[in-house]
């Protein structure tokens, strides 16, 4: 019999489902179709009578539930679409590289890029496989980028649950997979060396007698007295021979399929030597120091060279999906419905099924953004977060971002500390602490960086909810991958970062920026919050972003665009010394921000650059003309000449008259209109009274009358 | 006395030294008279050399028969070696805390250093006294340079030279210096050349409890005044300071005897407590494990940022009289030798720009600190973790650098010198092999014969080779009064100076790079259009010569 609002159990056998308080008397909610059978009949009765309302909830719920799920169906297809065309259309820098170097090396060696040839490559390797010296480095440096371990790899995988589910619905993307293709070759991953060696030989271990060789030689032919030395592997499908010698990492690659011949000469007092022919005709001559391994050799690359069975083919082999990269994905949603108990075998299938797609890690992380207190304050209401006893491999972690109505009142706080007539030092701290603002930023950064060290350290993918999963899972999510992956550092990376994670996944905008009169609980700084994440962001790392704290104004894309690599996979902790962003809560005085804005001048003088490299041109194009029209000795023409220069740019002869020095003046001068001019207006008087002005003014009258009031004493 | 007596164990090998942002080093210690020198004798590592009076203090732990030292240097670093054996360990700690707390300036680097570079200017007459008298002359007339303190019997911590009023003789100033604590008579800090108003400086005066007043004193500072006008007299110190003063024989001049001058007090705190202040900022920098709320409670309690504030605003209004509201200033304090300098300086920062280039700030560092008699000995004497009670030790210069530094955020390009200067500066006023900061005035400079026996730290700094690190490359020079904002929006911590050691700055050096190279082209591409231009008018100058026939 129902038992009141409390009951959440079912019994059987009644016609109700829920109607039991006691869970002795519960049964087994799934094999309970009661409700099924009173889901017409009682329509109109669970209207008229109040105390069916828990039907009538878990009714609602149930729809819901569907409506969510349907509505994350459509998203993640959305999401598909969307992200394949924005690889079409990316313009990041590091998988600029990608291509770039798909195109250089097969320009270089056509037949490479299939992966079906032999290749000799010289890569760099200054000081080891340093990221940051990626930027730095040509072309060259490319394959190292590929080889970086594995969280390299994330600028494509990291992308949100579209990419979780494209892992799963293979072929739905043919570029995406092309593209992983490219990006993992073998020949890639095998730079690694020995650790590839081991990790291959599983696939053919009972062909190979060994791996690698050390203290080989390989002569050269014009120069035999300096033969290369270097470490020889063996793989299942290559033969590479690492040069240790040179100060640049010099690889040769050679497909056991190319090898056409394979001879062992007679011993030498250096060594024993091993001739390989290939059938495109290259010739290698190693020798190897000890005999006992030559022969290994010699009978490994006779046995892979011409494999028995078609299946040992390297076609049958190359798995560009291979190897050790992290697929970690980042997925979002709603918190589940849970409740106390209840559970739902399809939402665990399906977080398995996200598990499923990233091989790297045994597990995921369920990250719920709330704090506990307020998760389980929800399971009351029905809702909730996961069990870990009813999903299996989830690791779940609440990371205790507040909700919108503390956040709300957080900023209110802040506000009204910037709003303080003059306050001392003390009372804006301590403002400023209270107000929590800068905590609560903390926590959301914080949240960030716990994914993206789960994504880039442990490789584990991770599903991110809140409530509704549209505040603070969108804050969290883009900032992940803001971290993760650099094109969203770039301008265009932002844009579509927010029309992703913001815009296309429903958080209400409308509502939290009290667009329209509506619910005043409704509004809350969310989106504010997150811009001001991607502030202190810049702060630490300036050179990482293509945006600036003015947002869309760009310094590095002129000058030296290759900044942008710099960060990747950098979790560095950040330090408890947040700042206050004056610029933003104290906007409009603006006599409180920096009189003089190093950003200002920068972008000032970076648009000089571009005027200057206008001119440069053209002076360089009139002196190239000049000369050979003067030396034609055509006084009509010359003349013309001088008059077109004349026309065409007459400032171009102001400086003549100068000497270098006063003509280099001018051009400082010419820098002082932009900054200090700005200046002269303001800095000419100060903005603010260092008395307060009423008390300065009375300490100012006419001698006799004027004593010294108690507020002057006290300022 | 002999260093080696002191060295107990001179060499110990396979140290291992840990270092913030730098991997450990192993390799030998060595101590000598002057250095603690880790050398992991190959050559391409770097090797440590820290000066002994650069130790602040040092903490042993034994786990085992391995030691452990943590070393805390002035500078705010701090790092840690391990030494194996419990003998060496202690003795090498013994000997590194007797060789630190030397007492005796005689005994300190600078007497043993020989500079490895050719001095070409010296530093020790790049910016005499009497060199300043000659800008100021050029300006006005009504100010001449005194011999009265040559032998430094009026004020021992004024210079043998002083600028006061014309009007004024010395007899007068031998009465007047009585009248005023230590002897500290008023004296010209800063002549405003776009008014004539000027800024003074000296030490309270000598009222006591029974209202003494000198007749002398008012004379000396009203000759200052134009004819109708009034002047401010500020004092650092609150109103409730500056009467308990009273008590002991000090005190402030009463608007009865000073009719012609308006008293503001500030509050600018005394420095004990200001020492106390930055031991509790460093170790809240410290401290890493707190969280948000403890980290800015934490910042607020240690009163850092109030000091910067109040030191700010006290300058600023000083700067405010001179230039708006037209009238002449005298700063003092209770002694006149670190608020009141720190006022003088920076107002002086804000309203005259030459002060805001390399040898303006150089000069006014020596002007209104080592000459003005700032005692740096006993100030520098200690940093933010000595374990002894506080005696003499305030990080006034540091606090006046920090404002520096505040202002500099604000104006980042009307400054010829960085960030990196202010911070070569506070790491030399608190160990330097440079005799610069020795000395607690001009008379021990004098007794120590500095100028002959070590190399100023000037010498060194104003090289083509050392200069260049410190120039700011978005200088221009900005003829204005700045005025700086003290709103506590506006003011933030160093960290250069007090995080420096707790994170990493790669990624703003990064930026800082970047920014450099962008001026830098941008400097080249202005050439090259110029010598193009210049290509083309020859051109065109030659042209009509070669074709007329």
């Amino acid at each position: 019999m129902y038992d009141g609002d409390e009951a959440l159990f079912c019994c059987g056998n009644c016609h109700l489902r829920y109607c039991c308080t006691a869970a002795e008397a519960r049964l087994d909610q799934g094999s309970c179709d009661n409700d099924k059978r009173d889901l017409e009949e009682e329509a109109e009765t669970v209207q008229a009578v109040p105390t069916y309302l828990p039907f009538l909830i878990v009714c609602s719920l149930f729809v819901a539930f569907v409506i969510i799920g349907t509505f994350i169906a459509i998203c993640c297809c959305r999401c598909l679409k969307m992200k394949t065309r924005d690889q079409h259309g990316r313009t990041l820098p590091t998988q600029c590289r990608l291509t770039e170097s798909g195109h250089s090396s097969e320009s270089q060696t056509p037949s490479r890029h299939s992966s079906s040839s032999s290749s000799t490559a010289s890569r760099c390797s200054l000081g080891g496989r340093n990221q940051n010296n990626i930027c730095t480095l040509g072309t060259e440096s490319l394959n190292l980028f590929m080889n970086l371990p594995p969280q390299s790899t994330y600028p494509i995988l990291s992308c949100p649950q579209s990419q979780g589910f494209m892992a799963t619905s293979q072929a739905s993307a043919p570029f995406l997979q092309q593209y992983i293709g490219y990006r993992m070759p073998p020949e890639q991953t095998m730079l690694m060396g020995p650790t590839y060696a081991d990790n291959r030989g599983v696939f053919r271990l009972d062909e190979m007698s060994f791996s690698m060789v050390e203290e080989v030689k390989l002569l050269v032919r014009y120069n035999n007295k300096k033969p290369a030395i270097g470490t020889l592997y063996l793989t299942a499908t290559h033969l590479i021979f690492v040069e240790t010698s040179a100060d640049v990492r010099k690889e040769t690659w050679i497909l056991h399929h190319h090898i056409s011949t394979v001879e062992k000469l007679p011993l030498t007092a250096t060594g024993c030597p091993l001739l390989i022919r290939c059938k495109n005709f290259r010739v290698v001559h190693f020798v190897i120091p000890r005999e006992r391994d030559c022969q290994d050799v010699y009978l490994s690359l006779l046995k892979l060279f011409q494999p028995v069975n078609f299946e040992d083919l390297y076609a049958f082999l190359y798995n560009p999906k291979e190897g050790e990269a992290s697929r970690a994905a980042i997925c979002r949603c709603s918190q589940p419905l849970s409740g106390f108990n209840a559970r739902c075998v399809e939402d665990e299938q399906m977080l398995q099924a996200i598990s499923d797609t990233n091989k790297s890690s045994p597990s995921m992380y369920v990250v719920d953004t709330r704090p506990k207190l307020n998760a389980i304050a929800n399971r009351a209401a029905g809702k909730g977060y996961e069990n870990e006893d009813h999903y299996c491999n989830i690791k779940f972690q609440f990371v205790g971002i507040e909700n919108i109505h503390i956040m709300r009142n957080s900023l209110q706080k802040l506000l009204e500390v910037c709003e303080m007539k003059s306050p001392s030092m003390s009372d804006y701290l301590t403002g400023l602490e209270s107000s929590g603002w800068l905590r609560h930023i903390k926590a959301v950064m914080d949240a960030a960086l716990f994914l993206v060290k789960a994504v880039a350290h442990e490789g584990a993918s991770v599903l991110v909810h809140c409530s509704d999963g549209w505040d603070r899972t969108a804050q969290v999510c883009s900032l992940a991958s803001l971290l993760l992956d650099p094109y969203y550092r770039t301008i265009k990376g932002l844009m579509v970062l927010i029309e992703k994670d913001w815009v296309s996944m429903g958080h209400k905008f409308t509502q939290r920026c009290g667009h329209l009169e509506g619910d005043p609980k409704e509004v809350s700084p969310v989106f504010t919050q997150f811009i001001e994440c991607l502030w202190h962001l810049t702060e630490q790392f300036p050179c990482a972003f293509e945006f600036n704290e003015k947002l869309l104004l760009d310094i590095h894309d002129h000058v030296y665009s290759c900044q942008f690599g710099n960060f990747i996979g950098n979790c560095q902790k950040e330090r408890e010394d947040l700042k206050f962003w004056c610029a933003m809560y104290n906007r409009f005085d603006k006599g409180m921000h920096p009189r003089q804005s190093v950003l200002d001048h920068l972008l000032s003088i970076i648009s000089k650059k571009h005027e200057e490299e206008v001119k440069m041109k053209e002076l360089q194009k009139k002196i190239s003309t000049g000369p050979e029209e003067s030396s034609s000795h055509s006084h009509e023409v010359s003349e013309v000449s001088v008059d077109e220069i004349k026309l065409s740019s007459p400032n171009a002869f102001k400086p003549i008259q100068n000497d270098s020095g006063t003509s280099f003046a001018n051009g400082i001068e010419l820098e002082q209109d932009g900054i200090p001019s700005n200046s002269d207006q303001k800095v000419h008087s100060p903005h603010e009274k260092y008395l307060p002005t009423e008390t300065f003014e009375a300490s100012l009258p006419p001698v006799e009358n004027a004593v010294i009031t108690d507020s002057v004493i006290k300022e | 006395m002999e260093f080696a007596e002191l060295i107990k164990t001179p060499r110990v090998d396979n140290v291992v030294l840990h270092r913030p942002f730098l991997p450990q080093v192993e390799g030998t210690l060595c101590l000598t008279g002057h250095h603690l020198i880790l050398s992991s004798r190959q050559d391409n590592t770097e090797e440590l050399w820290l000066l002994h009076s650069n130790i602040d203090s040092i903490e042993k732990r034994f786990v085992g028969s391995m030691g452990t030292i943590i070393i805390k240097c002035k500078d705010l670093r701090i790092i840690q070696l391990d030494i194996p054996g419990m003998e060496e360990c202690l003795n090498i700690a013994s000997s590194i805390e007797a060789l630190s707390t030397l007492d005796s300036a005689l005994l300190m680097y600078p007497f043993f250093y020989r500079p490895m570079f050719e001095v070409v200017e010296d530093g020790w007459k790049s910016f005499l006294p009497e060199q300043a008298f000659k800008h100021i002359e050029s300006m006005t007339n009504e100010w001449r340079l005194s011999q009265v303190n040559k032998d430094f019997s009026v004020c021992p911590s004024y210079p043998p030279v002083v600028i006061v009023p014309k009007s004024i003789d010395d007899d007068t100033l031998r009465k007047v210096a009585t009248f005023r604590h230590m002897g500290r008579f008023p004296v010209l800090s800063y002549y405003h050349k776009k008014n004539g108003m000027v800024m003074m400086r000296s030490g309270q005066p000598l009222t006591g409890t029974n209202g003494r007043r000198c007749k002398e004193d008012e004379k000396l500072i009203n000759a200052t005044l134009r004819v109708g006008k009034r002047g401010f007299i500020i004092d650092t110190r609150t109103l409730s300071i500056a009467q308990q003063a009273k008590a002991r024989g000090g005190g402030f001049e009463q608007e009865a005897h000073y009719p012609q001058w308006r008293r503001i007090h500030k509050a600018i705190d005394r420095s004990s407590i200001l020492q106390e202040s930055l031991i509790k900022l460093v170790e809240a920098c410290n401290d890493q494990s707190h969280n948000m709320d403890r980290w800015l409670s934490k910042l607020e309690a240690s009163n850092w940022l109030t000091h910067v504030k109040e030191i700010l605003t006290t300058a600023c209004l000083a700067a405010q009289c001179i230039d708006r509201e037209g009238a002449s200033v005298l700063v003092h304090g209770t002694e006149g030798t670190d608020s009141t300098l720190q006022v003088t300086s920076l107002a002086q920062i804000i309203l005259d720009p030459t002060c805001r280039t390399m040898r303006g700030f150089e000069s006014l560092v020596e002007r209104e600190w080592l000459q003005a008699g700032h005692p740096f000995h006993v100030r520098c004497a200690q940093s933010a973790y000595s374990n002894s009670k506080p005696k003499l030790e305030a990080p006034v210069f540091l606090l006046f650098l920090d404002c520096v530094w505040q202002i500099l955020r604000q104006f980042p390009c009307s400054f010829q010198f960085n960030e990196h200067f202010l911070i070569m500066l506070f790491e030399h006023a608190y160990a330097s092999q440079f005799g610069t900061f020795l000395g607690n005035n001009a008379f021990d400079r004098v007794k120590l014969k500095l100028p002959e026996k070590t190399v100023s730290l000037w010498s060194w700094v104003n090289r083509p080779q050392e200069l260049h690190k410190f120039l700011n490359p978005l200088y221009e020079s900005n003829s204005l009064v700045i005025w700086p904002s003290v709103a506590p929006q506006s003011l933030l911590l160093w960290e250069g100076v007090f995080l420096r050691w707790n994170r990493s700055s790669r990624y703003l050096d990064e930026a800082y790079e970047e920014m450099i190279h962008i001026i830098e082209y941008n400097k080249e591409l202005q050439a090259k259009v110029n010598a193009l231009r210049r290509q083309l008018a020859e051109l065109e100058t030659e042209d009509p010569l070669l074709e007329t026939p």
